[in-house]
């Protein structure tokens, strides 16, 4: 489980993230809405420790990740996947995965045969750099660099962001999956509604920083979104 | 003249040679940790100095002091890197002024410890002499040594890098530091380890060029100059350009010191990396994708 108690984020001086709390269950999978620059991305990297916040705290499973360093968060069972994906360029897909279990601490890091079930495509391109990939391969590598290193919870900032619709839509299936089968929480956050009605069960929309309202997906009514997400 | 220009080349190999050990340092930790050292000379200095400690007080030979400068300085590089350089990460400039800080109390506490006098250490005596070479000039079998110890080390950094995970992640955290922070590795302990590494490698340095050169408080200066300009005119893109930039400013500087002076020697050399970097301003293996300021 994780706890996210009213925590606040800054850049510099600029507030970010005001007093925002937010718990997800074991096994739960939610969804984060909300305009550009409304601070979803900097929520994510509040938890995985690249912006950590300066006052509220962040547990995880009982420990007091708050001040942790962002390294310990991995090993301890979170696994990020940052908006634009952060691929390593010039390493292999296969060196990408590699250097994801090392990171971990995993004593092998042989790729585990569930990645090629989930990503079909990912096989014939092991030995392919990362930099010459199309963006949803990258963003597949991207996804299954996070869950080689099999986290408790999983933090997907906006993972069809610039796809084509087929892609998108491949990318989709992938996270059902992920939900049905691996054994981790989603914090999901994604700009398309349809997808986010039909596979997550709760959501959280955020304004100026703080989450404005949340609840049930079947509470995420037509007012709500005309009111706080149409652009 | 071609046999004395021939027997130059031959002796440039030795400053070629130091070039690559001390470079190959600075620009290990210059490539991961982004930080100049400023100190790197005077690293030198220090694994020199051990150096004739061991030989001295310990009567061991180069051999030995090899791999004691090699931990020794690895050891001073360690202490400086968590105590000086760990909270000025972000800051060039200061880590500039800082590490040349260190430069100057290296310098006094060595002379301190050492006085002023100068000390000499001998080279091993089974690499005493050498065999005959087309030149004047025999070529020494210390200068062959110093030639076979820096193709080691670069194969083994090389190894270290290219082959091992720890260098997997090494090369993660080159490319995308908070990435690599995001994904699980301890990138400032990969930063303090590579900082211990390239210093270990300025000790080694520091401890071939005892023999061959007197060791003083400030003989360190001059190589970490060289060392500085064979980054620059090599790049730290890909680990070649060590062995490249140190090729031609170690012979440069030899061959053109003898057919003018030294100074005119270091002045031609300098045109020529200026001209160079006109043309290729990251160095002749430069990093295109990557600037400097790469912490986020
Ligand atoms: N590195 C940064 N430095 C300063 N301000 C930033 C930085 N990154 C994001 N911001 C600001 O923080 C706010 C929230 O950004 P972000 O979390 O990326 O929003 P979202 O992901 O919801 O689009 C924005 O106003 C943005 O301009
Ligand atoms: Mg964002």
């Amino acid at each position: 489980m994780l706890e996210i108690d009213k925590i606040n984020t800054f850049y510099g001086t600029s507030h970010i993230l005001h007093d925002l709390s937010l718990t997800i269950p074991d096994g739960a999978m939610i969804s984060v809405l909300g305009r550009n620059g409304v601070g979803k991305s900097t929520l994510l990297r509040s938890i995985i420790g690249l912006n950590p916040p300066r006052r509220g705290s962040i547990t995880f499973n009982g420990r007091d990740l708050t001040r942790m360093s962002g390294h310990r968060r991995a090993r301890l069972g979170v696994g990020y996947v940052p908006q634009g994906r952060e691929i390593i360029a010039d390493m292999t897909v296969s060196q990408n995965l590699e250097v994801a279990m090392f990171a971990k601490g995993m004593r092998s890091t042989k790729v585990p045969d569930f990645v090629y079930d989930l990503f079909p495509m990912i096989k014939p391109l092991m030995n392919r750099r990362g930099g010459v990939l199309s963006g949803g391969q990258q963003q597949q590598v991207a996804i299954a660099r996070a869950l080689v290193q099999e986290p408790d919870v999983l933090l997907l900032d906006e993972p069809t962001e610039g796809l084509q619709p087929s892609v998108v839509e491949e990318i989709d299936q992938i996270i059902r999956r992920i939900h049905a089968e691996r054994n981790c929480s989603i914090l999901l956050v994604e700009q398309n509604l349809f997808f986010v009605r039909e596979v997550t069960e709760q959501f959280a929309i955020m304004e100026n920083g703080q989450i404005v309202v949340s609840g049930d997906i079947a509470q995420l009514t037509d007012d709500l979104v005309a009111a706080h997400l149409s652009v | 003249m071609g046999d004395a220009v021939l027997t130059q080349f031959f002796s440039g190999f030795s400053l070629v040679a130091i070039l690559i050990i001390a470079a190959l340092g600075l620009a290990v930790i210059f490539g991961v940790a982004g930080v100049i050292n400023m100190a790197h000379g005077e690293f030198i200095m220090v694994g020199a100095y051990v150096a004739s400690v061991v030989q001295s007080g310990l009567g061991g030979n180069t051999f030995w002091s090899i791999p004691i400068c090699f931990v020794a300085v690895g050891l001073l590089g360690l202490v400086v890197e968590r105590t000086v350089i760990r909270g000025l990460y972000d800051r060039p400039l200061e880590t500039l002024l800082a590490t040349w800080g260190v430069s100057l109390i290296l310098i006094v506490v060595i002379k301190m410890i050492f006085g002023t006098e100068l000390h000499y250490v001998g080279s091993p005596e089974m690499l005493q002499g050498g065999f005959p070479a087309p030149g004047n000039l025999p070529f020494p079998w210390y200068r062959l040594f110093l030639i076979l110890l820096s193709i080691l080390l670069l194969i083994a950094t090389f190894v270290l890098f290219f082959r091992t995970k720890f260098g997997l992640a090494v090369r993660a955290v080159r490319r995308n530091r908070s990435m690599s922070e995001a994904m699980g590795i301890n990138t400032a302990r990969v930063d303090m380890l590579i900082f211990a590494y390239g210093s270990g490698l300025a000790g080694v340095a520091g401890a071939v060029l005892a023999p061959i050169k007197t060791v003083s408080p400030t003989m360190g200066f001059p190589y970490a100059v060289d060392s500085f300009m064979v980054l620059v005119l090599g790049g730290v893109g890909n680990l070649m350009g060590v062995p490249v930039g140190a090729a031609i400013i170690g012979e440069g500087e030899t061959i053109l010191a003898f057919l003018f002076n030294s100074v005119i020697g270091k002045l031609l050399v300098f045109l020529l990396i200026v001209l160079v970097i006109r043309i290729v301003p990251r160095g002749i293996f430069g990093y295109q994708e990557r600037t400097l300021g790469h912490r986020r």
